[in-house]
């Protein structure tokens, strides 16, 4: 078993602090979903936990071993980042096969025949230019280079952004078979958050710079639930739980409970308790401010 | 294997600088303004010259804007890119230098003039094209795209330079002595050993944006 750590973890650019001593701790073998709003440091974190950005403070190890600048640590992870490419992008002028053949050269494990197989399934032309591929095309270049990089532990971003329903369905079927085939550790981090929950075995939160959950995605979903009612009543009736996104209308309340062990929402009181999907709790957790 | 990359890069450079050099030697032949075939030869290994240099400094930006940040996405380490640039520029001068002198022994060049004069002249041109080019391209990832519009109009500037540094060096070649061809030598090494420092300083902290 492999762990990849963050330990206080500090980003900032200029006075803008993008990740503020974030700890967190992924064990290998698992799928991750890393959620969080735009701007949450999602992105920045992955960059710097593959030596992509220096950090302004704290370190990413892996077993032990600080990753930075480690030719050992890096060849067992992979961070296929979302391509933004702009006009005047050089990256723009690179057809498909250039820019795989370049991913080849650089990643040790790359599989020559599974990036061949994933090219023509997603029905991606190797001649085509970067420059001249739409959203969803430039998704299915990086997810080949996650896919064949083979690396132990796998951060794709945003990889469904721009994708039609089928090759998000594709996507999903493509990373479980490879996860049951592989073991492989993937983080993916995403909006589409509902469609991707069946995937993530583990959920991690990101907010603010910081991590404020990683849990089973299974046992948040059912420790969460919507209390709604008489705003007295509901008070009562949560009174002493873990409360979120308390929304009022006129005389009633709902809000959002995650239960700890052994808690239960009082009874006796006229409310009404619904379950939750996971994007209504990440709205819960992440949408305060939104309100 | 990872040093390939950038090895691949340069001949893919190196090759295009080659075919417009002779696209233009071609287009002067076809003008049939010369007398002889040593002056068409001449006039290749100086457009080689003349191209290389502008080429050395164009790509010394596009370096920081794709091809570094294209490797350490990929998994390279700062000190392989860093090895990996000189790489690069290394394999562009070497084979431009290597088919000038070779184009140059065809019109009669003595080896002595080659090797002590042309060569070492040829030599410290590329290390301060590569100089200028490398610290246009450290500069490209502070100052960003307002930056590159003021380099393209410097590299455009100094490509005017560089032509006519150019034909001041074939013009003096035999006027010019052993000593100050090495002080020319040292000046182009000593540049670009500053440029270096200021590409390490640059590299190490360099981010994937």
């Amino acid at each position: 078993m492999s762990f990849l750590r963050c330990e206080n973890l500090s980003k900032s650019y200029g006075q803008k602090v993008v990740l503020n001593e974030l700890n967190l701790e992924l064990e290998s073998g698992k799928i991750y979903g890393l959620i969080g709003r735009n701007g949450a440091g999602k992105t920045t974190m992955l960059s710097i936990m593959s030596n992509q950005n220096p950090t302004s403070s704290g370190m990413v190890t892996l077993d032990g071993d600080n990753i930075w600048e480690n030719r050992k640590a890096l060849d067992r992870i992979c961070f296929s980042r979302e391509l933004n490419i702009t006009a005047e992008s050089g990256l723009a002028a690179y057809t498909v096969k250039r820019y795989l053949g370049a991913a080849a050269l650089y990643l040790p494990h790359w599989d020559k025949e599974m990036a061949a197989h994933l090219m023509q399934s997603f029905q991606l032309d190797p001649k085509a230019k970067l420059g001249k591929l739409s959203k969803g095309m430039l998704s299915m270049v990086t997810i080949i280079v996650a896919m064949a990089s083979k690396a132990e532990f796998t951060f794709l971003d945003e990889p469904v952004a721009g994708l039609d329903v089928v090759a998000r369905e594709q996507f999903y079927k493509l990373l479980l078979d490879e996860y049951t085939e592989t073991g492989r550790t993937f983080v993916i981090s995403t909006h589409i958050i509902e469609e991707a929950a069946d995937v993530m075995e583990e959920v991690i939160i990101l907010n603010k710079g910081k991590i404020i959950l990683k849990e089973n995605t299974q046992d948040l979903i059912d420790r969460a639930c919507y209390v709604t009612g008489l705003a007295e009543q509901v008070d009562q009736a949560v009174s002493g739980l873990e409360c979120h996104h308390p929304e009022s209308l006129g005389r009633s309340k709902g809000v959002t409970v995650l239960l700890k062990s052994g808690e239960h929402i009082g009874s006796g009181f006229d409310v009404t308790v619904q379950p939750l999907n996971l994007q209504k709790i990440f709205v819960a957790l992440c949408g305060e401010e939104a309100q | 294997m990872r040093l390939r990359y950038w090895a691949q890069e340069g001949l893919k450079f190196t090759g295009i600088i080659m075919a417009a050099a002779l696209f233009y030697t071609f287009l002067m032949i076809g003008q049939d303004t010369r007398e002889t075939w040593n002056e068409y030869l001449e006039m290749g290994a100086l457009y080689l010259g003349m191209f290389g240099a502008c080429m050395c400094m164009i790509l010394g930006t596009s370096v920081y804007q794709v091809h570094a940040p294209l490797a350490i996405s990929l998994g390279s380490t700062r000190k392989e890119v860093f090895l990996g640039i000189q790489c690069y520029r290394f394999v562009i001068a070497c084979i431009l230098l290597a088919v000038a002198a070779l184009l140059l022994m065809l019109t009669g060049e003595t080896a002595h003039s080659l090797v002590w004069t042309i060569l070492p002249l040829g030599v410290a041109a590329f290390l301060l094209f590569n100089s200028i080019g490398a610290v246009l391209g450290c500069l490209s990832t502070k100052l960003g795209r307002g930056a590159l519009i003021a380099i393209s109009i410097l590299t455009m500037l100094l490509c005017v330079g560089g032509v006519g540094a150019a034909v001041l060096i074939i013009a003096l070649k035999y006027s010019l002595r052993g000593n100050v061809v090495l002080v020319v030598l040292g000046i182009g090494t000593l540049v670009y050993a500053m440029s270096m420092i200021f590409e390490v300083l640059t590299i190490k902290k360099f981010s994937v944006k």
